[in-house]
C-alpha cells in the first residue's frame, strides 16, 4: 500500500488521461440502467406486458 | 524493435506547454463531445453516401493514361529493385543503408500521408501490380490469344490475406530483433514478392491487388479519406471521407484495422514504464521455457504486439455491442462491418501523430541515402565504393525543422482531427442503416465512447515518448 502511495504521482497522471473515458462509460452505464428501469416499469404498467 | 531512428518518437523538452499533457486529453474529449452534439443537430441526413462526384475527364486522361501508368510502375519496380539490391549488397548498418529508411519511413509512412491527400497514388507505383501486368501482357502476346481465366477469389478470404500481411510486417518492424537489418528487409521483400506473384497468378492481377495485396489494401483504405477518387474509370473530386461511405467491408477488414491501430499502439506503449517494467519478467519466464535470450525477447515483443491488437479489437467490439443494445435488429457482426470504415481516420490519426517526427527527421535522410544507397563511404578499408549519384551525399538531417512544442501541437491536432472525422463517418453511416434518426444518434453514444477512448489512448501513447 505504501509503495502504491509512494508512486501515486505516476499512476495518477496516467489515469488522468483515461478519466474522460471512464466518465463517459460511467454515464453510458447509467443511461442503460435507467432505460432498463423505465422499460421494466412500462411492462408492469401495461396490462398486456 | 526497429532502432532505425533514435528520434523516432522522441520529442524532448515539452516543458513549455501551457497546460499539462493529460489536460490536452480532456480538451480533446470535450471537442469530440461538442462535435457529437453538432452532428446530432446539424447532420440529420446522410451526406457522405449521397455526396456528388465531380469527374475531371481531362485530368483523368493524363493521370490514368498508359504513359504515366507505365512510368510510375517502372519507378515502383526500380525502387523495389534498389531496396533488395542495397539490402543484400550494401552496408548492414541500418542508418547507412537505403533499404530500412525507404521501407519503414518513406514507403510505410510517407505513402499514408500521400494517400490521404491525393487518393490511391500507390496503385500506380505498386511494383507487384506492375510486374504482374507486365507478365500478363507478355503471356498474352506469346500465347497470341486469351489466357485461361483465373480462379474466382473466394469470398471467405476477404481481406484476411491483407490483414495477415500487415500483421507480419508489424512483427518484422516491432518484434524481430533484426527487423531493421538491410538484408532482412531484402529477404522479406522477396518473400512478399513471391506471395504476390502466386496470388496474382491464381486469382488475377487486379482481383488479388484489390483484396489480397496487404499494402495495396492498406494504402487504399487511407485513400478513401481523400477528396480525390476514381469512379467508373474517371478521376474526380468528392467530399473528404465520402470514399469511406461506399466502402464495402469484407471478412478480415476489422482485424486489418485492429492490426493497423494496434501496431502503432504497441510501438508507443513499448516506451511506457508499464511495458519496460514487465517485459524483462516475461522474457525471463520465456527463457525458463528454453528460449534463447534473443528469441525470448522477440517472443515477448510479439506477445505485447498481439495484446495491443487484441485490446484495440476488443474495445471496438465493446462499442459495437453497446450500439447493438440500443435496438435496430442488427447483429454484432453486421454492426462491426457497418462501422469499420470509421476506424480508418482513427488509424490515420494514430499513424500521423505517432510517426510525425520520424517522417520529418529521418525522412530527410532519404536525400543522402538515395544518392549512396549501399551506404559505403567513399574511402573504405574493405574496398567497397561509395556513390554520390545525385550529389546529395553531404546532406544531413536538420533537426531544427520543427520545435518540440510545435510538434506536440501538430500531433494533438492529428489526433483530434482524425477522431472527429471518425465520428463524422460513423454518424453518417448510422443514418443510412437505422430507419429512425433518434436510434441512429443513440447508437452513436457508444461509438463516441470508442472515439474518446482511442483519443485518450493516442495522447497517452504520445506522452510516453517523453518518459
Amino acid at each position: 500500500m505504501f509503495l502504491l502511495l509512494a508512486h501515486a504521482g505516476h499512476w495518477l497522471v496516467n489515469a488522468a488521461y483515461f478519466a474522460p473515458v471512464a466518465g463517459f462509460l460511467g454515464w453510458l452505464g447509467w443511461v442503460e440502467i435507467r432505460g432498463r428501469r423505465e422499460r421494466r416499469e412500462e411492462r408492469r404498467g401495461s396490462p398486456t406486458g | 524493435m526497429t532502432e532505425v531512428l533514435p528520434v523516432a518518437h522522441g520529442i524532448v523538452g515539452r516543458s513549455d506547454l501551457p497546460i499539462p499533457e493529460w489536460l490536452f486529453g480532456w480538451a480533446a474529449a470535450v471537442v469530440l463531445v461538442v462535435s457529437f452534439v453538432a452532428l446530432a443537430v446539424l447532420w440529420p441526413e446522410p451526406r457522405l453516401s449521397r455526396a456528388t462526384f465531380k469527374p475531371l475527364p481531362r485530368l483523368s486522361r493524363v493521370l490514368l493514361g498508359r504513359p504515366l501508368d507505365l512510368l510510375c510502375g517502372l519507378l515502383g519496380v526500380a525502387l523495389l529493385g534498389v531496396t533488395v539490391y542495397a539490402g543484400f549488397d550494401g552496408s548492414q548498418t541500418a542508418t547507412a543503408n537505403f533499404a530500412p529508411t525507404f521501407v519503414y519511413v518513406i514507403f510505410w509512412l510517407g505513402l499514408v500521408g500521400l494517400s490521404v491527400l491525393f487518393g490511391n497514388v500507390y496503385r500506380a507505383f505498386n511494383p507487384w501490380r506492375a510486374l504482374g501486368r507486365a507478365v500478363s501482357w507478355v503471356s498474352r502476346t506469346a500465347a497470341r490469344g486469351p489466357l485461361p481465366a483465373p480462379l474466382s477469389y473466394p469470398e471467405r478470404f476477404g481481406h484476411w490475406p491483407a490483414a495477415v500481411s500487415i500483421f507480419l510486417f508489424a512483427v518484422l518492424e516491432l518484434a524481430a530483433s533484426d527487423g531493421d537489418t538491410p538484408q532482412t528487409i531484402a529477404i522479406a521483400a522477396l518473400v512478399y514478392s513471391l506471395i504476390q506473384f502466386v496470388g496474382m497468378a491464381l486469382y488475377g492481377v487486379e482481383e488479388w491487388t484489390e483484396r489480397g495485396d496487404g499494402f495495396s489494401v492498406y494504402f487504399g483504405l487511407f485513400a478513401r479519406i481523400s477528396p480525390w477518387g476514381v469512379r467508373d474509370g474517371v478521376v474526380g473530386l468528392r467530399l473528404p471521407l465520402a470514399g469511406l461511405a461506399d466502402f464495402r467491408p469484407l471478412a478480415g477488414t476489422v482485424p486489418l484495422l485492429a492490426v493497423t491501430i494496434g501496431s502503432v499502439t504497441f510501438d508507443g506503449a513499448a516506451e511506457a514504464p508499464i511495458w519496460t517494467g514487465i517485459a524483462p519478467d516475461i522474457s525471463d519466464f520465456l527463457q525458463t521455457l528454453g528460449l534463447s535470450p534473443e528469441k525470448a525477447l522477440e517472443a515477448t515483443f510479439l506477445i505485447g504486439l498481439v495484446a495491443a491488437i487484441s485490446v484495440v479489437y476488443g474495445f471496438y467490439m465493446l462499442g459495437v455491442r453497446g450500439a447493438r443494445s440500443v435496438g435496430g435488429g442488427f447483429t454484432a457482426s453486421e454492426l462491426s462491418r457497418a462501422f469499420v470504415a470509421s476506424l480508418v481516420p482513427i488509424a490515420f490519426a494514430y499513424v500521423a501523430a505517432h510517426y510525425f517526427t520520424l517522417l520529418l527527421y529521418q525522412g530527410q535522410a532519404i536525400l543522402s541515402l538515395s544518392t549512396n544507397p549501399f551506404g559505403f563511404l567513399a574511402s573504405n578499408p574493405l574496398g567497397e565504393v561509395g556513390t554520390d549519384i545525385f550529389g546529395t551525399a553531404d546532406r544531413s538531417i536538420d533537426y531544427g525543422v520543427i520545435g518540440a512544442t510545435s510538434a506536440w501541437y501538430w500531433m494533438v491536432g492529428f489526433v483530434v482531427l482524425g477522431h472527429v472525422a471518425a465520428l463524422t463517418a460513423a454518424h453518417d453511416k448510422a443514418l443510412t442503416i437505422y430507419s429512425d434518426v433518434k436510434l441512429a444518434v443513440r447508437s452513436q453514444y457508444w461509438m463516441l465512447a470508442v472515439m474518446v477512448g482511442f483519443t485518450s489512448l493516442a495522447l497517452w501513447l504520445l506522452s510516453q515518448a517523453n518518459q
